[in-house]
C-alpha cells in the first residue's frame, strides 16, 4: 500500500539515522519555552517541546537527571509559533549581507556594502552619502569617543559618549549582556534602552510600587490557585509563560474542576469559552472595578485579617506565606510635618529601648501601644490617631490599610460600577468568590492591565488584591519568578570586568530614573519612579533633542514605527538627518522602521544563534534555559568564517575603534594558580557566550560531566565545533546542561511547605518613595498608594468607540508575518465589534470599513467581524497584520538576488518584488492617540512613562472609495 | 480543487442537536478490530483554540495550500450564553466509511486498527470519496494528480510508537489518543467517565473520534449584560 505519508516523505523525521536532535529555547515569543529540533540537511524538519523544560509539560518536567536516551521517547508540547521556524529562518525576504542606503531615507533603495566598508563607515563617519547628493558630514562612532560634556553648562547630562543611542526591541539575557558590554562598559554611553514600556510597563509599574522596585512581574500560580482573576492577560493566546504553559495549565485544571478563572477585559478572549465569568469592563477602568471589590471586601470584613495583621516576614511565614505586607505600618499624616507622607520610624518615638531606630512602627494589637514592626506578630490594621513623638510634637499617623480603606470608600459601590460599567452585583460576586477562595485566590495581570495613562494606579490596585486574600508568596497564590541558576559573569571567567571598563553616567535620553531639578513644567516629562526601558520617550527625546540631541542611533531587532501605538509619528524623526544623523539597524529583514536606516546589518534568527540564558517569568519556577543553534547561520560570513550578525558587527566595530573589552586581551580568566590573571580573546560570539555558560554551570551546582550527554552534544549540536574555547571539564559539564536545553528543576523544589522560597519578602500598600516625588510637568506630588484615577479618553459622537488591541495565538508582534501557515490560516485580521453596535451602524460581517481616529483622519481600511466576544462601545483589532514592509512592498536593492535569501524567486534585477499577502489587514497602532501637549508625540503616562494602548477613540464608517 | 469544509474560511458551526450523545456502551460497540484499536478523545473543556495542532499537522502532513487535515471550528452550545467553545475537527475514521463504499478503485481501506487509509497506488483522483464524506474531511491534492487524502492518525508515527502529531503538540492535553482494547491513563478515565459524544450519530455512523466536555461543567455561566 502506497500511503500519502510515504509519498510525501512525512516519515523522514522518524528515521533516526541522519537526524540531529537539539534541545534549545524558543523565541517565537518571549515566553521562553523549550524546543526539541529535529534537523535534517541543514533544515529544522520537526519541532516539539523539550520534556526537561517545565514550560513544555504544564509545569511537570521529566526529572532533570533522566538520561537523554530515555527522554527522546517522551513528548512535550509547544504552541503553533515555533513550528514555523524553518519557514521563518529561510524566509525569501531575509537579508544576507549588509545594506547601505542608496536613496533618500525611506525611499526603499539600498545597495550591498562589504563588511569591511560597513565597519569603516560607521566607525569613522564622513561624507558617506555624497554619491547620492547628500552633502553632509555623517558623524561616526569615533567622533563620540570623548569625555567632554555634551553641554558645558549642564555637565550632569554626561559626556558626548551618550550621544550614541542603542534601542533594543526583542532582547533577552545573553545578547543583552553582550550589547551592554559594547554600549555601556566599552563605548561608555548610558543610552542602551529597552522596550519594556511597549512590552507592558503598566502592570509592571503596579508591581514596581507594590514591591518597592524589587520585582515587576508577579502572577497567580496556575498550578495550585483555586480562583484567578485575569486582568488584561490574554491567557489562551499570549502571556508569558505562554499559552503553552499558563493558559494550557488553566485549561486542563479547569476541565478537572480544580480552578475557576474570571476574565476582566473588554474582550472575552479565547479563554472566555472556559471562563467562570467574563467581566465586560471598559478599557482603562480596571482600577474602578478593583476599588469596588475592595470596598465590598472591607465592608464585609472578609479580608484575610490574619495575613494583613502580620507586620513582618517571620509573622507571615508562620502563616505559610513567603512575604509580608505592610498593612499595619504607620505613615506620618500631619500636614506641615517635614516628613508628612513618610513612614513613622522608631527614632520618631519618645522613649524606646527596643528596636532599631529606622524600624517601621506599628500599633501592637494587644497593648494598643506603638512598637517596632519586628516586635509583634499581630498589629492593628486600622489606626488613624495621634502619637507623641521625640521632638515633643503630637502628630497624626495612619496605618497604610487605613489609607487604602479611605480611598476605597471615596465612591459608593454604585459609583465604581458606573465608572467601569460593570453591574454592582458582579463586582460583589467576584469580590465574595475571591475572598471565599483565599488564600488560594490571586490575580494575573499582564499587558492590558494598566497599559494606559495613569495605569500605575490601576495595576497597583490589582496587585494589592493579593494582600486582601493573603496569597502573596505562597503556593497557589501571587508569586514572583524563582529566577535563574548560576551567574553568567562570576566564575573562572570575569565576563563583566575588563581593563578599561567604563561606567557611564549622566541622563538617559528617555529621562528614566532621573529627577527633574528645574522649575516645572519641564519640556518633556522626567521619570524618576519607573522600571524603565522607555523606548517611546527615548524616541520622543530624539525628536525634540531633549535633554540633548543624539548623533548615532542603533536599532536592534526593533520596529518602533510599527509596534509603538502612534509609532508613525517617529517616521518624521527617523527621516530627519538633523535629529538622527546616523541610523544603523541590526535585523533579519527590512521593516517599517529600518526602511529609514542608513545601514542595515543582517542578523541570525534564534535557530542559528542568539545565544542566551533564559530564566522563567513569574510565577513559580526557577530555571535557566540555554539557547544554542540548531543549524549553522544562514547569513553570509566574513573571510574568517564568522557569520554576519549582531556579535560579529559589534566586535569588529570595537576592534576598529580600539575599544576595551573586545579583541585579543578582553576576558580576564583565573589561571591555574588562583592569583594569576590571564586574558582571553573575544573575537567571536562563542568566545563570550560559551564562557558565560561555563560560569553558569559551575555556579549552578549539581552539574557533573556525563559521557552520554557529551556524546549527544558532540554528535548533534553545531556549537560543539567551538568546544575548544572551554577547558575539557568545563565543556563536559556544559554538555550535561546543553543536552537538556538548560538547567531545570521541578515545581515543588521552589517551595518549603506552602512557602515560596524566592521573590520579594516585603510588599507595601503605601510607597513612600513614590509619595515623595513630584511630577516634572504639573509640579504636584504623586500619590503613593491606592487611588482611582480616571482614564484620559472621552468617547464622543464623532469617535464613539474605544479601540483595544491584542495578540493572536499564532502571531507575535511584527516579525511573525513571515510565518506562512499562520497567514494561510488567517490571511488578515479584523475590526471586531459587538453585534448591537454593528447593527446600529448598519454594518454586517465581513463588510469593508474605514476606521478613523482624530490622529488618522484618512484612517485605515479593514474587514468587519461581528463578535459577541467584544463588549459594546469597544472595537478590538489584533496586532501583527497591516504591514507596509517586511515584504509587503517592492524595494530597490542593487543586485537584489544576491542580497536576499529567496534570490531569483523573489527578485528581478534590482528589485525585491513585493507580496501583497504580507500586507493584509490593519495595524491598530496607526490610529493611536498622540499628545498635543508634547508636539504630538505618542501619548505616555506621567508617572512611569507607560505608552497608551487603551485611550484611543475611533469611528467606523462603511468603506467608500 | 474540490471544495472542502476543512479549508480556512469555512468554520463549521454546529448546534448541540446536530450531534448524538454516545454512551459508554456505544464506545464498546465501536471496538471491532483486533488489538490495537485506535481512537481519539477531544475534551472541549480543554481546547484553547490555539491552533498549534493545525499548524503541526499542516507542516508534518504537507497538505495543499488552504487545506488542512484538522481545523478548529467554533461550537455553539445552546445551553450556554457564553462564547463558543472550540471544536477540533478531523476525519472521524468511521467504522463503515462512506468514502470506502463509493471508491471504484478500492483504494480506501479500513485497517484492523480502525484507521481509514487511502492507497495512492490505487487512487485515481476521481473524488467520489470527497463528496461521500459527511464530515468534509477529505481533499484532493493537485500536486499529486488530485489523489485523495485526509487525516490518517499519523500512521507513520504510530508505526514508530509515537502519537499523532496533533496529540503531541496540544499544549492543554485536549486531544487524547489511545487503544480502545487496552485503554490507559487519562484516555481510560475519559472512557470510564462516559458522556462522550461523536459527530457520527447524526449520520448513522460509528466513529473513532469522541468529544468530551460539553457544557456540563459548572463553569458555563458567563455574564452577558
Amino acid at each position: 500500500m502506497k500511503l500519502p505519508c510515504v509519498v510525501k516523505k512525512a516519515i523522514e523525521c522518524l528515521d533516526d539515522r541522519d537526524i540531529n536532535v537539539i534541545h534549545t529555547v524558543c523565541l517565537g515569543c518571549n515566553a521562553r519555552c523549550g524546543l526539541r529540533c529535529k534537523v535534517i540537511g541543514g533544515h529544522v524538519k520537526e519541532i516539539s517541546g523539550n520534556p526537561y523544560h517545565p514550560y513544555n509539560r504544564l509545569g511537570s518536567p521529566i526529572p532533570y537527571g533522566t538520561s537523554i536516551r530515555d527522554s527522546i521517547n517522551i513528548g512535550a508540547s509547544t504552541c503553533g509559533k515555533p513550528l514555523e521556524i524553518d519557514g521563518y529562518c529561510f524566509n525569501e525576504r531575509r537579508i544576507l549581507v549588509p545594506l547601505k542606503r542608496a536613496g533618500k531615507r525611506g525611499e526603499g533603495k539600498f545597495e550591498p556594502i562589504s563588511w569591511e566598508k560597513l565597519i569603516e563607515e560607521i566607525s569613522e563617519g564622513g561624507r558617506l552619502f555624497a554619491h547620492i547628493g547628500e552633502d553632509r558630514h555623517v558623524p561616526g562612532l569615533r567622533g563620540l569617543l570623548s569625555d567632554e560634556p555634551i553641554d558645558e553648562r549642564l555637565p550632569w547630562l554626561g559626556s558626548k559618549r551618550n550621544k550614541f543611542l542603542f534601542l533594543t526591541g526583542r532582547l533577552q539575557s545573553g545578547r543583552k549582556e553582550f550589547i551592554d558590554r559594547f554600549v555601556k562598559s566599552s563605548f561608555g554611553s548610558i543610552n542602551r534602552i529597552g522596550h519594556t514600556d511597549i512590552c507592558g510597563l503598566g502592570f509592571r509599574m503596579g508591581n514596581f510600587a507594590f514591591t518597592e522596585g524589587r520585582q515587576v512581574e508577579l502572577k497567580a500560580d496556575p498550578w495550585n490557585a483555586k480562583y484567578i482573576i485575569v486582568f488584561g492577560a490574554n491567557i489562551y493566546e499570549a502571556l508569558q509563560p505562554g499559552l503553552n504553559t499558563y493558559g494550557a495549565t488553566l485549561a486542563k485544571r479547569h476541565s478537572e474542576g480544580q480552578v475557576r478563572f474570571v476574565i476582566v477585559d473588554p474582550r472575552a478572549q479565547k479563554a472566555g469559552c472556559h471562563a467562570h465569568k467574563w467581566v465586560k469592563i471598559m478599557p482603562g477602568q480596571d482600577g474602578a472595578f478593583v476599588l469596588g471589590m475592595m470596598r465590598r471586601i472591607i465592608e464585609k470584613e472578609s479580608y484575610n485579617i490574619a495575613y494583613l495583621q502580620a507586620p513582618n516576614e517571620d509573622a507571615a511565614r508562620a502563616l505559610g506565606n513567603g512575604a509580608y505586607v505592610n498593612a499595619t505600618h504607620l505613615v506620618i499624616w500631619e500636614k506641615g510635618h517635614p516628613r508628612y507622607g513618610r513612614f513613622l520610624r522608631m527614632r520618631d518615638l519618645i522613649t524606646r529601648d527596643r528596636g532599631e531606630k529606622d524600624d517601621y512602627v506599628v500599633i501592637d494589637e494587644l497593648s494598643g501601644l506603638p512598637c517596632s514592626f519586628r516586635e509583634v506578630n499581630r498589629a492593628r490594621l486600622f489606626f488613624n490617631g495621634e502619637i507623641d513623638t521625640s521632638d515633643g510634637r503630637r502628630i497624626r499617623v495612619k496605618t497604610t490599610f487605613q489609607i487604602v480603606k479611605e480611598e476605597a470608600f471615596r465612591y459608593p459601590l454604585s459609583g465604581f460600577a458606573r465608572l467601569c460599567r460593570v453591574p454592582e452585583e458582579v463586582i460583589c460576586e467576584v469580590a465574595d468568590e475571591f475572598m471565599a477562595n483565599a488564600p488560594y485566590s490571586a490575580t494575573c495581570q499582564y499587558h492590558g492591565a494598566g497599559n494606559y495613562v495613569n495605569g500605575t494606579y490601576a495595576a497597583y490596585a490589582i496587585a494589592m488584591l493579593n494582600a486582601f486574600s493573603g496569597s502573596i508568596g505562597r503556593k497557589g497564590g501571587y508569586l514572583a519568578s524563582g529566577g535563574g541558576f548560576g551567574s553568567w559573569k562570576n566564575g573562572r571567567y570575569k565576563l563583566n570586568d575588563f581593563p578599561g571598563k567604563r561606567h557611564p553616567s549622566g541622563i538617559r535620553i528617555s529621562r528614566e530614573k532621573a529627577k527633574f531639578e528645574g522649575k516645572p513644567p519641564a519640556k518633556r516629562p522626567w521619570f524618576p519612579f519607573t522600571k524603565g526601558g522607555l523606548c517611546v520617550e527615548a524616541l520622543s527625546g530624539v525628536d525634540e533633542a531633549y535633554p540633548y540631541g543624539i548623533d548615532v542611533l542603533f536599532l536592534y531587532f526593533f520596529n518602533p514605527v510599527y509596534s509603538i501605538p502612534g509609532g508613525r509619528r517617529f517616521i518624521s524623526t527617523l527621516k530627519d538627518e538633523n535629529k538622527a544623523p546616523l541610523i544603523v539597524s541590526i535585523d533579519i529583514g527590512i521593516n517599517e522602521s529600518n526602511i529609514y536606516a542608513d545601514y542595515i546589518v543582517p542578523d541570525v534568527t534564534y535557530i542559528e544563534g542568539q545565544y542566551g540564558w533564559l530564566s522563567p517569568h513569574a510565577p513559580g519556577f526557577r530555571f535557566t534555559g540555554l539557547r544554542s543553534p540548531a543549524i549553522e547561520p544562514v547569513t553570509k560570513s566574513c573571510d574568517d568564517g564568522r557569520p554576519f550578525c549582531l556579535e560579529t558587527f559589534l566586535i569588529d566595530l570595537a576592534k576598529r575603534l580600539d575599544l576595551p573589552g573586545f579583541g585579543q586581551r578582553a576576558i580576564p580568566v583565573v589561571g591555574e594558580k588562583q592569583d594569576q590573571m590571564q586574558h582571553l580573546p573575544l573575537n567571536r560570539a562563542e568566545d563570550f557566550y560559551l564562557r558565560a555558560y561555563a560560569n553558569i554551570c559551575e555556579s549552578a551546582g549539581n552539574i557533573e560531566p556525563d559521557p552520554e550527554a557529551t556524546r549527544f552534544v558532540e554528535r548533534n549540536y553545531p556549537v560543539a565545533r567551538f568546544k575548544d574555547i572551554l577547558r575539557k571539564d568545563e565543556w563536559e559539564k556544559l554538555c550535561f546542561a546543553l543536552a537538556r536545553g538548560g538547567i531545570f528543576q521541578g515545581y515543588e523544589k521552589g517551595f518549603s511547605g506552602s512557602i515560596f522560597r524566592y521573590g520579594p519578602k516585603r510588599f507595601v500598600l503605601y510607597n513612600e518613595v513614590l509619595a515623595g516625588l513630584r511630577c516634572s510637568i504639573t509640579g504636584k506630588k504623586f500619590w503613593g498608594s491606592l487611588r482611582y484615577v480616571p482614564p484620559v479618553y472621552s468617547q464622543n459622537r464623532d469617535y464613539p468607540f474605544v479601540m483595544v488591541s491584542y495578540k493572536t495565538a499564532l502571531q507575535t508582534q511584527s516579525r511573525t508575518i513571515w510565518h506562512k501557515v499562520a497567514i494561510e490560516l488567517h490571511a488578515e485580521n479584523h475590526v471586531e465589534m459587538h453585534p448591537e453596535d454593528a447593527r446600529a451602524l448598519g454594518l454586517g460581517d465581513m463588510d469593508k470599513v474605514r476606521i478613523i481616529s482624530p490622529w488618522s483622519k484618512k484612517g485605515v481600511v479593514g474587514l468587519m467581524k461581528i463578535s459577541d466576544r467584544v463588549r459594546r462601545g469597544v472595537v478590538a483589532i489584533s496586532i501583527s497584520y497591516g504591514h507596509s514592509q517586511l515584504g509587503a512592498q517592492s524595494l530597490w536593492i542593487k543586485d537584489a538576488s544576491k542580497a536576499v535569501l529567496g534570490g531569483a524567486k523573489v527578485c528581478k534585477a534590482n528589485e525585491v518584488i513585493g507580496n501583497k499577502g504580507l500586507g493584509q489587514g490593519v495595524n491598530p497602532n496607526r490610529l493611536s492617540a498622540l499628545d498635543p501637549h508634547f508636539h504630538n508625540t505618542p501619548l505616555v503616562d506621567l508617572v512611569g512613562g507607560i505608552p497608551d494602548f487603551s485611550s484611543s477613540c475611533v469611528r467606523i464608517e462603511p468603506y467608500a472609495l | 480543487m474540490e471544495s472542502n469544509l476543512f479549508s480556512r474560511r469555512s468554520f463549521l458551526k454546529m448546534s448541540f442537536w446536530a450531534i448524538g450523545l454516545l454512551s459508554g456502551g456505544d464506545v464498546a460497540m465501536s471496538m471491532k478490530g483486533p488489538w490495537p484499536s485506535y481512537a481519539m478523545i477531544i475534551d472541549l473543556q480543554r481546547c484553547m483554540g490555539c491552533e498549534a495542532c493545525v499548524v503541526a499537522c499542516k507542516i508534518a502532513q504537507d497538505t495543499p495550500y488552504g487545506v488542512f487535515n484538522t481545523i478548529i471550528a467554533g461550537f455553539k452550545d445552546k445551553f450556554s450564553e457564553g462564547p463558543d467553545l472550540f471544536m477540533p475537527l478531523l476525519c472521524n475514521h468511521c467504522e463503515d466509511p462512506p468514502c470506502q463504499k463509493v471508491c471504484p478503485q478500492g483504494a480506501i481501506s479500513k485497517l484492523d486498527n480502525g484507521i481509514v487509509v487511502t492507497d495512492w497506488g490505487l487512487c485515481d483522483g476521481e473524488g467520489l470519496c470527497v463528496k461521500a464524506c459527511p464530515f468534509n474531511a477529505r481533499h484532493l491534492d493537485p500536486r499529486y494528480s488530485f489523489r485523495s487524502a485526509k487525516c490518517d492518525f499519523c500512521v507513520e508515527r504510530l508505526a514508530k510508537g509515537a502519537v499523532p502529531i496533533c496529540v503531541e503538540t496540544c499544549p492543554s492535553h485536549a486531544r487524547l489518543f489511545g487503544d480502545l482494547n487496552d485503554p490507559l491513563g487519562e484516555f481510560k478515565e475519559y472512557l470510564d467517565k462516559g458522556g462522550l459524544f461523536s459527530l457520527g450519530k447524526k449520520h448513522g455512523l460509528d466513529t473513532r473520534v469522541f468529544y468530551a466536555g460539553l457544557s456540563f461543567s459548572e463553569n458555563r455561566g458567563l455574564l452577558s449584560k
